[in-house]
């Protein structure tokens, strides 16, 4: 007699994965969008700061990737990287991030924390050739906050003017990979770019008034763009060398400005102007480059160059006064676990990097651009029930120089991977 | 607040759902969650550093050149009826001419004048004494007290009462009276002087024969004495007039707790009280038919502000030397208008008031501090049209409270001392509702109590004055 037991497990699993979803979901709509990421007045320019999209693996390394994969990782930089998942394992994401950022201009300087979600996906392998995976993510991030005390033109009395930057945009992005022959793969993510950045301007007098002058100017995005990865790899001996490649056309995303002033004192006021203006942006024609040499099982060696040409994006028909962007970074990473370790440092695995970007935005004549090192480590679940990936980042943005700000940060963010076993169907004879 | 609902949103969807799931990783996986909800407030701590990096749109600016034109009004009924005291007196001013008020009031007779009985129910007989006219200051006054002034007192001979459909007496009211008077006295006004711990009180003596006759009716029994619409009849009331060539103080005198009155004084000729000083109180009632009534002459100036004669006629600042008029009792009121506050909206793309301020002066060397005063009560602004009349008050909308001005004294320069009214609110809806050609504003004491206000100013507005009348308006220029 055959006791076929079928496992109705995927059935569970869907459930608790909508589950899962139901509740990521909730919270990214409801509070991280509203969150920022970052406190720096550079992100005024562009679409603000730029995020990476990257693992945690990625971090801890510069943000080299291109050339990276591996069985229980979501590279969503190269889609391609998709398609050497393991089997059978479904993997569910999450990222944070906490950035501590020391801004100084002359001779002042001020502190800032923000915590940001830097991802939520899940991804899974689909049949031997084919993955896929969800994630949501940040594009770009706004943060500032600039209070000044200004004198009225033609008066003795005083105004305080606030310049607040919040928002940014976040893609939801489709990613798909595909195994081609034995040694190419390729890709393709679909985003959904939907966020807005809000720019406000905010006067009232230091004293004899009430009433509060505010000009909000919104970028509100619902657009969808995509780009493409590939990757090859070839072994010689022990060595494998790993090419990557990206590409992104420049396309228009969808968007609205809104633009509008009110003046008010508590419930009072009025609105004397209102502006929405439908039209679009552009996200920047890429490509990106990246190289990856691994010895045996254990190490690996790599490096990405990407370039943005943000100096040919209009935003709404309009030319944008950005500049090409390219970044270079190089990593490495070490896996200490050769199958039979027991001890945890012997389990983990331990990666460093670094970075140089020279950034999009140029104000006043001065580039500003960043550089930064980076430390991190993989510490397995119990069970190969998943991985806790830890990056730690220290760098600089700007400048001190003609009385520019500089940025000095130190980012730790905190990967997990969640794995789970589907489709598995027991049989007993 | 935020927190809680999604901690208890991940607590109730955690236990129901994600039970079957490793402990391990639901834990790893709620609390995750819960860092990034809950660490980061979204609040940033206020600082300069990044100022000269971000493009500003708006520009802050202290704008107070408009025009404004000005105009004097003059209001055809002030109700001068239903106060708690009588203004009597005049002066002579050189931007108002010569400023009158006298009283008209109606005696009562306290319930009735009766002289004693004998033990038989045969009147006593009295003799007269005195008849004295009883008044006692209520402190305010305007003018010169130290100038002599007089008051006489008349009877007035036609029935004090309302003119159809009015809801009071007016200030230009008159009602015919005796021209020989029942009593005067020319005296300095002492109003704020106390005797023995009461206020000084003014004694008119009065017409002997008045009294004599008075007496003679109550021990003929007259009921003239004892029914009171008999002794309305005979007495319809008195008038308090002031010389007519003086030149000092309007005074204000009490007329409530029947402190105003007329005493007649005699004494019994017989029975026991033969050597007590009797007397009855005559005293003015707080009838609803007591009013003042204010005239003037403004012949003598050179403004010339008798030129007014309808409440629809406002007379240009222009034609009164580039000034502008405020006077209590007369009803002299100030219209403002402000024809090109609303191209400050044209200074951008668009932009906002944060603070409007009606700012005048009074009119130097045309008020003092101890004579003619600056006024004691503060002005209130009406919205007005062509016809001048009163529409509505322009409200403080956060206090739900018509705007009052504010003095602003200046102690080094007094003569920088200034009137500020705050219109924030007004102005604002003009730029954003525009405002019609014949759109202005009344200037003026408030009204409740303007038929018993001695006060009075002269608003300057020479073009070319640095004290004319302004709109300081701080606006935000949106570029």
């Amino acid at each position: 007699m055959c006791n076929i037991r079928m496992i109705v497990k995927p059935l569970y699993s869907i459930k608790k994965i909508t589950a899962l979803l139901g509740i990521s979901l909730l919270f990214i709509t409801s509070s991280a969008i509203a969150q920022n990421s970052t406190s720096s007045p550079y992100s005024y320019y562009g679409l603000g700061e730029l995020s990476s999209n990257g693992s945690g693996n990625s971090i801890s390394m510069g943000g080299t990737g291109l050339a990276y994969r591996g069985g229980g990782i979501l590279n969503i930089q190269n889609p391609a990287a998709l398609a050497h998942v393991d089997s059978l394992k479904f993997i569910f994401n999450v990222g944070m991030a906490a950035k501590f950022t020391n801004l100084s201009q002359g001779d002042k300087s001020d502190f800032f924390n923000d915590y940001n979600l830097t991802r939520l996906g899940f991804g899974f392998k689909v049949s031997s050739r084919y993955s896929t995976a969800f994630s949501v993510s940040p594009y770009s991030s706004l943060g500032y906050d600039i209070t000044k005390r200004e004198k009225v033109i033609g008066s003795d009395n005083y105004m305080i003017r606030s310049l607040k930057g919040s928002g940014g945009l976040n893609q939801l992005t489709w990613s798909n990979g595909v195994k081609v022959t034995k040694n190419l793969s390729l890709g393709i993510n679909a985003a959904y770019l939907f966020g807005n950045n809000a720019r406000d301007e905010i006067i009232n007098l230091e004293s004899g008034s009430s009433y509060v002058y505010k000009n909000n100017s919104k970028l509100i995005s619902k657009g969808i763009y995509f780009n493409l990865g590939a990757q090859y790899q070839k072994n010689f001996g022990k060595y494998a060398v790993t090419l990557g490649a990206k590409y992104q056309p420049k396309l228009g995303v969808r968007a609205k400005q809104i633009v509008e002033v009110t003046n008010f004192s508590s419930n009072i006021g009025n609105s004397p102007y209102s502006d929405t203006d439908r039209g679009s942006f552009d996200v920047p024609e890429t490509y990106g480059l990246g190289f990856g040499i691994s010895k045996g099982k254990h190490l690996w060696i790599g490096g990405d160059y990407l370039h943005e040409k943000w100096s040919a994006t209009e935003v709404f028909k309009k030319d944008n006064d950005l500049r090409d962007r390219n970044k270079f970074s190089f990593g490495m990473e070490y896996k200490a676990d050769d199958g039979y370790a027991r001890k945890l440092l012997k389990k983990m695995t331990y990666r460093l990097g670094g970075f140089y970007d020279t950034g999009y935005v140029t104000v006043e004549n001065e580039k500003i651009s960043m550089m930064g090192v980076s430390l991190g480590l993989g510490i397995p679940m119990a069970k190969n029930t998943g991985m806790i990936n830890v990056a730690l980042e220290f760098g600089m943005n700007g400048t001190t120089e003609n009385n520019m700000v500089r940025e000095d940060f130190t980012r730790i963010t905190v990967d997990i991977n969640l794995f789970e076993r589907w489709f598995v169907k027991r049989k007993y004879h | 607040m935020n927190l809680v609902h999604d901690l208890s949103l991940i607590c109730m969807i955690s236990k129901s759902l994600l039970f079957r799931m490793n402990k391990i990783k639901s834990l790893l996986f709620v609390s995750s969650l819960l860092i990034f909800v809950g660490c980061n407030s979204g609040v940033f701590e206020e600082h300069a550093i990044g100022d000269n990096l971000i493009d500003k749109d708006t520009e802050v600016l202290l704008i107070d050149t408009f025009k404004i034109e000005s105009s004097t009004v003059k209001l055809d009924s002030i109700i001068t009826s239903g106060a708690s005291n009588a203004i009597v007196g005049q002066y002579q001013d050189e931007f108002f001419g010569k400023v009158r008020s006298e009283f008209y009031g109606i005696l009562d007779y306290n319930g009735g004048f009766k002289l004693d009985f004998d033990n038989e129910g045969v009147v006593i007989p009295a003799e007269f004494d005195s008849l004295v006219f009883i008044t006692y200051y209520d402190n305010r006054f305007y003018g010169d007290t130290l100038k002599e002034q007089s008051i006489s007192l008349h009877k007035v001979t036609e029935e004090i009462e309302l003119v159809d459909g009015a809801g009071g007496l007016y200030g230009h009211n008159t009602f015919d009276y005796d021209d020989t008077s029942l009593g005067e006295l020319t005296f300095k006004a002492r109003p704020a002087r106390i005797k023995n711990g009461k206020p000084y009180n003014l004694r008119i003596p009065m017409d002997d024969e008045f009294g004599k006759k008075l007496i003679s009716m109550a021990m003929e029994e007259n009921d003239t004495l004892t029914n009171s619409t008999k002794w309305g009849r005979f007495f319809e009331g008195l008038v308090l007039k002031p010389g007519n060539d003086d030149d000092a103080a309007m005074l204000a005198f009490k007329t409530g707790d029947t402190l105003m009155k007329m005493r007649l004084y005699y004494s019994n000729l017989e029975g026991e009280n033969t050597d007590k000083a009797l007397h009855h109180d005559f005293p003015v009632s707080s009838s609803a038919l007591n009013f003042t009534n204010y005239t003037s002459d403004k012949s003598t100036t050179p403004q010339d502000l008798g030129r007014i004669v309808e409440e629809t006629e406002d007379l240009s600042s222009e034609l009164t030397d580039n000034l502008a008029f405020v006077q209590g009792g007369i009803g002299f009121i100030t219209k403002i208008k402000i024809p090109h506050v609303e191209e400050l909206n044209t200074l951008g793309l668009t932009g906002g008031i944060l603070k409007a301020e009606l700012v005048f002066y009074p009119k130097d060397e045309s008020y003092d501090t101890d004579v003619f005063k600056l006024p004691t009560s503060a002005f209130n602004i009406y919205k007005t049209n062509k016809n001048n009349a009163a529409l509505s008050a322009v409200i403080n909308p956060t206090t739900n409270k018509p705007v009052a001005s504010t003095y602003v004294p200046n102690s080094e320069n007094p003569d920088e001392s200034y009137y500020s009214l705050d219109v924030t609110s007004y102005v604002n809806e003009i730029l954003f509702t525009g405002q019609e050609y014949d759109d202005a504003l009344l200037l003026t004491l408030p009204f409740q109590g303007l038929g018993n206000s001695m006060d009075r100013m002269v608003i300057e507005n020479d073009p070319r004055s640095d004290f004319r009348i302004r709109l300081r308006t701080t606006y935000v220029v949106q570029k």
